[in-house]
């Protein structure tokens, strides 16, 4: 609780949270507010007008329409991507650094291979080998497998740290299991971490989406943030002066991301009480 | 505050660094010779022209498959390896390149050899080498043109005099007892290029006879060839070709005016939006690519055929197959449900910029060489177009039905039987922006008449082996792309013909039909498309000819076993005055839209201007 005070004593994390609420509540709230219609509704670009705000796209769709379905499926596997490589991350990241030894060296190991393997040529390689294409929950897994890594080095190190503390070798006299001392005495110290972690595994989640996504090799068949992108570069609207068929999503990933950002910034200050103001 | 510093510290580092890197970059590279305007390649007297070549140039040699071979060897070009005929796809005229067309029947195609075509080392172009390439298939199984033996029994030589002067005249003569197609020997002679048969022959005997060896020599340094353009370098960026002054045509052909640009420069460009920035900035003279809304680059100087909609001569059909062996697909009234659920002014308007006519029912283009054969009236009452509520009753009348969701979505769809109907899916090649708004629009209009289809769009990898082998429910294709003497045969040709049919499953292919429609030796078997496919070619009398592609269309609109989408341009052809001008369009038709390694409009390269 005390923490959660010191937070939104914090304007740079009110900031953030109040810019990532409010795309949450687009992306919840949108389709009541916004009759969300994948139907033609226009000519081919047409600008931003009173019947559809923010101008059509390729198809003639109204891009409100289609930013809050790309939204939704951009959030959706950010977080998909962020609880996969937080988890994966954390629980080897922990186990390995507690354990220490060769199981350490082991999963140091499988880490650093992981961490030189392009998550692009993971995604070409197997989209390539599924007969039913990229589905966006494909991506998003696919996007945490690969970019665990980082969360399982730096959460090592600090589980390393921890091994040597007086608690943990008093639980370990007092008979407790390895499990038991990881969950009950090491994670609690990491909690705050892992969150960090976290809120940088969503953010980059999304922004890898919507680069794999703006390549060409995001989900097929859904509209996300980073499809909407693709479509615009393939189309040539840049080259035709069509601003409004991607200034919007890259100004709505940009907020999200920013606002993430913000979040695990000042989280950092709270947390930290050598930050701490 | 310490933080702040740092960030800045390491931004400056990283800005730096970066400007370093480009300065040595900048500097680091070797200078090619210049002229006074400090290019290699004078822009006065250099073409740049591009979306022939899209990979690494791989090999030059024109014994490889035609697909493997670099521009300007590859496909049909002709600008260093010439064919016997060149085919005006505006005036469906033969034209003369390295022989002049005699006659034409249905037991011979007679053609004279120019007496004097040369090689570029000075040697003569004979029979030999005709024969070479014409018959390479009946030596190597592995041929690249293997095909042409399937339909020529032998060619035949004979010294003829033409206005005093002694000339080999070839009879290419139509197998009879096996295809018995002369129309498809009039297109194998305007696109099978002629080659060195002293060169090949050599390096034949230098590789133990073995075809496969001498496939994969690259043939790039300094190759023989007779056409008015020799490979002068290349490089993964581009492939520049140089005029070849000594080029027998100047004088043969051209009343001895040699081509106008002395180089021809193809960029290698890796993907579609370069073109249009680089026409528009003038470092591109013309272009093949599909680049949407083509209007709004007028003002930067970019032209088409057609100053105005559609902008260019519709010429192939992108189309949707179907796998007519599938339940529902199998089901005629169910395909031409298909067909009334797309909206085809949708199509035109959306996908492909408003760059093809409004099109009719039928595999015949109302407009062309081909329009003679059209019928309004067939179209009218066996056709299907745009409407809803009619594929709706259609498919009720068949006794299919959809189930909805509570929110009002299609939710699936059951048979006669009641039974569920699987999603069926629409093979599409992913990042094909033009297919791919095809295919959706199609998707939404289905799915509005409630038939539960969803777009499969799958890497260029797993479409191209999905074709042949028949696994698709519906897939995109343009069959018969290219404009050729034997259209529209050959289009209906490649969906209805059940020639080789086989079966979906294990390795079994079709090159043709590869929706395995009309299956032989079932109850369903219509013998009617087989033997009109197979008439139509030996067909001269024209009354005859249009009533068999009247029969022939009417089978197709009523059977539908593919979805004609629109009427597109064989090749887009954009061009821009900036550098060099009089290309040829709708007012100055001279040459057929293409670019100028293509078929009859290679002349355009004896035509155009510097423009400065």
């Amino acid at each position: 609780m005390k923490i959660l005070k010191n937070l939104l004593k914090s304007p740079m994390f009110v900031t953030g949270l109040v810019l990532f609420l409010a795309t949450i509540i687009l992306a919840l709230i949108g389709p009541y507010v916004h009759t969300i219609t994948m139907e033609r509704v226009g000519p081919q670009y047409a600008p931003p007008a009173a019947q559809y705000l923010l101008g059509t796209d390729d198809l003639g769709r109204d891009y409100v329409s289609l930013l809050i379905r790309g939204l939704r499926s951009s959030l959706y596997v950010g977080f998909l991507a962020g609880i996969i490589a937080t988890t994966v991350g954390t629980l080897l990241g922990i186990y390995g650094g507690f354990k220490g030894g060769w199981i350490d060296d082991l999963i140091n190991m499988i880490t650093n291979l992981f961490i030189v393997i392009p998550s692009f040529v993971i995604l070409i390689l197997i989209s390539s080998s599924l007969k039913d294409g990229r589905s966006l929950t494909l991506i998003g897994l696919i996007i945490g497998m690969t970019t665990w890594t980082w969360s399982a080095r730096a959460v090592r190190a600090q589980s390393a740290a921890l091994k040597s503390k007086d608690h943990i070798s008093l639980a370990k006299i007092n008979g407790d299991g390895t499990l038991a001392v990881i969950v009950k005495h090491i994670l609690p110290y990491l909690a705050s971490y892992v969150f960090m972690v976290f809120i940088l595994q969503v953010a980059s989640g999304i922004l890898s989406e919507a680069a794999i996504s703006m390549i060409g090799l995001g989900p097929l068949d859904t509209v996300s943030l980073g499809t909407i992108l693709n479509q615009a570069k393939n189309n040539g609207a840049l080259g035709d002066g069509v601003w409004w068929a991607f200034i919007p999503s890259t100004v709505i990933i940009t907020v999200i991301v920013f606002a993430l950002y913000l979040i695990n910034t000042s989280a950092e200050g709270a947390f930290n009480p050598r930050l701490r103001k | 505050m310490k933080k702040g510093k740092n960030v800045t510290v390491f931004l400056m580092g990283v800005l730096l660094s970066g400007l370093l890197a480009l300065q040595s970059c900048g500097g680091g590279k070797p200078k090619e010779p210049t002229d006074e305007s400090g290019s290699s390649f004078p822009r006065t007297k250099t073409l740049y022209l591009a979306g022939s070549q899209w990979g690494d140039p791989n090999t030059f040699n024109p014994l490889a498959e035609s697909w493997q071979a670099a521009w300007p060897v590859g496909d049909r070009f002709n600008l260093m390896y010439e064919p016997l005929l060149a085919y005006n796809s505006l005036d469906g005229k033969i034209e003369p390149v390295l022989g002049t067309l005699v006659s034409k029947d249905n037991d011979s195609i007679v053609v004279d050899l120019n007496p004097e075509a040369k090689w570029s080392d000075g040697t003569p172009v004979t029979s030999a080498d005709v024969k070479f390439i014409f018959e390479l298939g009946r030596r190597f199984k592995n041929a690249a043109t293997a095909f042409t033996v399937e339909f020529i029994t032998g060619i035949n030589v004979a010294k003829v005099d033409v206005n005093g002067v002694s000339v080999e005249r070839l009879s290419f003569i139509v197998d009879k007892k096996g295809r018995n197609n002369p129309l498809v020997i009039l297109d194998h002679l305007q696109a099978v290029r002629i080659v060195p048969a002293h060169v090949f022959e050599k390096l034949l005997s230098e590789n133990n006879n073995d075809l496969s060896a001498v496939q994969k020599l690259k043939i790039d340094d300094n190759p023989v060839v007779s056409g008015p353009y020799n490979l002068e370098t290349y490089s993964n960026e581009k492939i520049v070709v140089k005029r070849r002054d000594d080029y027998w045509g100047a004088k043969a052909i051209y009343g001895g005016k040699l081509p106008g640009p002395q180089y021809i420069i193809h960029p290698i460009f890796k993907s579609n939006d370069h073109f249009a920035i680089a026409l528009q900035k003038g470092n591109l003279d013309a272009s093949q690519t599909f680049i949407p809304r083509i209007w709004l680059k007028k003002k930067d100087g970019v032209s088409t055929w057609k100053a105005d909609a559609p902008y260019y001569v519709p010429g192939s059909i992108p189309m949707l197959l179907i796998n007519t062996t599938k339940a529902p697909l199998n089901d005629k009234n169910f395909r031409r449900a298909l067909a009334a659920a797309i909206n085809y002014a949708n199509i035109k308007e959306l996908a492909v910029s408003g760059y093809s006519p409004d099109i009719q029912p039928g595999l015949i283009m109302q407009s062309g060489i081909e329009g003679k054969y059209f019928s309004a009236d067939d179209a009218k009452t066996y056709g299907v177009t745009y409407n809803l509520e009619n594929a709706k009753k259609m498919l009720a009348d068949a006794g299919y039905r959809s189930v909805f969701k509570s929110d009002g979505s299609l939710d699936y769809m059951t048979d006669k039987a009641g039974n569920k109907l699987p999603t069926l899916s629409i093979k599409s090649p992913a990042g094909w922006s033009d297919w791919e708004a095809m295919v959706s629009i199609a998707v939404k209009g289905m799915r509005d008449a409630g038939i539960d289809v969803r777009e499969g769009f799958v890497d260029a990898g797993l479409y191209w082996p999905a074709l042949p082998s028949g696994d698709f429910d519906l897939i995109m294709h343009k069959p018969a792309a290219a404009v050729t003497p034997s259209l529209p045969w050959s289009r209906f040709e490649s969906i209805m013909s059940s020639r080789n049919w086989v079966p979906v499953g294990g390795d079994n292919k079709m090159n043709e039909n590869q929706g395995r429609y009309n299956q032989p030796g079932t109850k369903e078997y219509n013998k009617a498309v087989d033997s009109l496919l197979k008439v139509i070619p030996i067909l001269s009398d024209d009354a005859q000819l249009t009533e068999a592609y009247r029969q022939l269309n009417k089978i197709f609109m009523q059977d539908q076993p593919a979805l004609p989408l629109c009427h597109l341009a064989e090749q887009y052809y954009e061009f821009s005055n900036a550098n060099w001008k009089n290309w040829p369009d709708e007012t100055n038709p001279y040459a057929p839209p293409l670019l100028p390694w293509i078929g009859a409009s290679t002349k355009i390269l004896w035509q155009l201007q510097p423009a400065k």
